[in-house]
């Protein structure tokens, strides 16, 4: 058996390159620890600066909306607004009893002339009366025909919504009748 | 003390990592998340809020024109309807008017004033309607329009309700219809009879009267309406003496 010569150098490299090995991975792993601490702080720092500038505008927009001449002017629109919105609600109901009276039908000297400017010779008028819509004539024809003459006479003219004949009764040698002429809306 | 294997050690210096991150993700970056989300969303509030802001006081002009016009047209639309007004007022009108034809006033009703909604006094008349006349229509190929809904109100005024009874010659009757009509107001001849061989007549007058804008609009209208002669009175609107 061959006796081999010692070479303690080359064991004390090998052992020193090994413990060299080691502190460069702990090196290294406290480097990628480090790296790792640093993105993740710039990370947060870029969130605080983002945060900061959120901040700073809402500040700047409170202020805006805080300050004098907004809040006055917002105040003054705001009761602008619920003035008009007052004052239609005051149009709308006025409006609403106007549509009522544009409607109503009118009593007048002008459709009483029409009436009697159609009456026959044979008809007379002992009275007339208005309700609401209504005209009512209480008249008297010499005539058996006198009345139902007026009353075909009134309808052809086509100015009332209706005109109402329920006959006649023979007193003392006149012929008594009532016609009643619906009036149109908004006369 | 044994010493640790490479293993051991990237393992150790991994658990080290993973949980100096999880610390880090729940103390500090998901907080701050959390509070940047919170205040977008308030931003985002805000901006609404001041766009808001902006658009209402860019309109104010506008919003004054448009309050003018509404106040303009609510005084006309008052204006059209009559101030309110007591019996010993509206005789005022009446009395002068029964005068300048000759009436003989003989009954006079005049009622309290009280709140009422305006009541329609129309009948809408609607020709009766058959199966062989749709038929026939529907041949000539006539459409019928169906009649308009009347109106209605809910809107309360102040209401009265004054009868005159008085001996009169026709003509004068009908004059004083017309006047009362002339006045172009909320007053409106509900009623009339007139018996021409009586020479007698009588006309209920509805008189519906509101409150205007303002009060000195209405010192402005019934300026020099009292105390005054009755013939120097003015109508019921202030604009022109009744006939």
């Amino acid at each position: 058996m061959k006796k081999q010569d010692m070479n303690l150098l080359e064991s004390y490299q090998k052992l020193n390159k090994l413990r060299e090995n080691k502190g460069a991975t702990g090196r290294i792993y406290i480097m990628i620890f480090i790296g790792t601490l640093l993105i993740a702080s710039a990370y947060y720092f870029t969130l605080f600066i983002q945060n900061n500038t959120l901040k700073q505008n809402i500040k700047d927009i409170e202020n805006y909306l805080a300050s004098p001449q907004v809040v006055d002017r917002s105040v003054e629109a705001e009761r602008l607004n619920a003035d008009i919105k007052k004052l239609e609600d005051i149009l709308k109901e006025v409006q609403n009893a106007q549509n009522i009276f544009d409607l109503q039908p009118k009593f007048s000297s002008q459709t009483m002339n029409l009436l009697l400017a159609e009456r026959p010779g044979t008809v007379r008028f002992n009275a007339v009366s208005f309700t609401g819509d209504a005209i009512t004539l209480d008249i008297s024809g010499t005539r058996v025909y006198s009345v139902s003459d007026y009353v075909m006479r009134l309808r052809r003219l086509d100015v009332f919504q209706e005109v109402q004949y329920s006959g006649y009764d023979l007193v003392e040698g006149v012929y008594n009748s009532n016609v009643v002429i619906i009036l149109k809306g908004g006369k | 003390m044994t010493s640790l294997s490479k293993r051991e050690v990237f393992l150790l210096f991994l658990m080290a990592v993973i949980v100096s991150a999880s610390l880090f993700i729940a103390f500090l970056i998901n907080p701050m998340n959390a509070e940047i989300a919170a205040n977008r969303d308030k931003l985002g509030a805000l901006e609404f809020q001041k766009t808001q802001t902006e658009i209402n006081l860019s309109i104010i002009p506008s919003l004054r024109t448009r309050k003018d016009v509404r106040i303009s047209e609510t005084e006309s639309a008052l204006g059209a309807i009559a101030n309110p007004i007591h019996a010993s007022e509206f005789e005022r009108w009446i009395l002068p008017v029964m005068s300048k034809y000759g009436a003989k006033v003989t009954t006079v009703n005049l009622s309290e004033t009280k709140v009422a909604t305006p009541e329609l006094l129309y009948t809408q008349v609607t020709p009766a309607v058959y199966r062989l006349l749709e038929l026939i229509r529907d041949y000539n190929q006539i459409s019928v329009v169906a009649p308009q809904p009347l109106p209605t109100s809910t809107t309360q005024l102040l209401f009265a309700e004054y009868t005159y009874m008085f001996s009169v010659g026709y003509e004068s009757f009908m004059e004083i219809v017309d006047a009362v009509k002339e006045w172009e107001t909320s007053y409106f001849v509900s009623d009339a009879v007139y018996n021409f061989s009586e020479k007698e007549g009588s006309i209920t007058i509805r008189v519906y009267g509101v409150h205007k804008l303002t009060e000195q609009e209405l010192l402005d209208i019934y300026k020099g309406d009292l105390g005054t002669h009755p013939n120097d009175v003015t109508g019921p609107k202030g604009s022109s003496d009744p006939k």
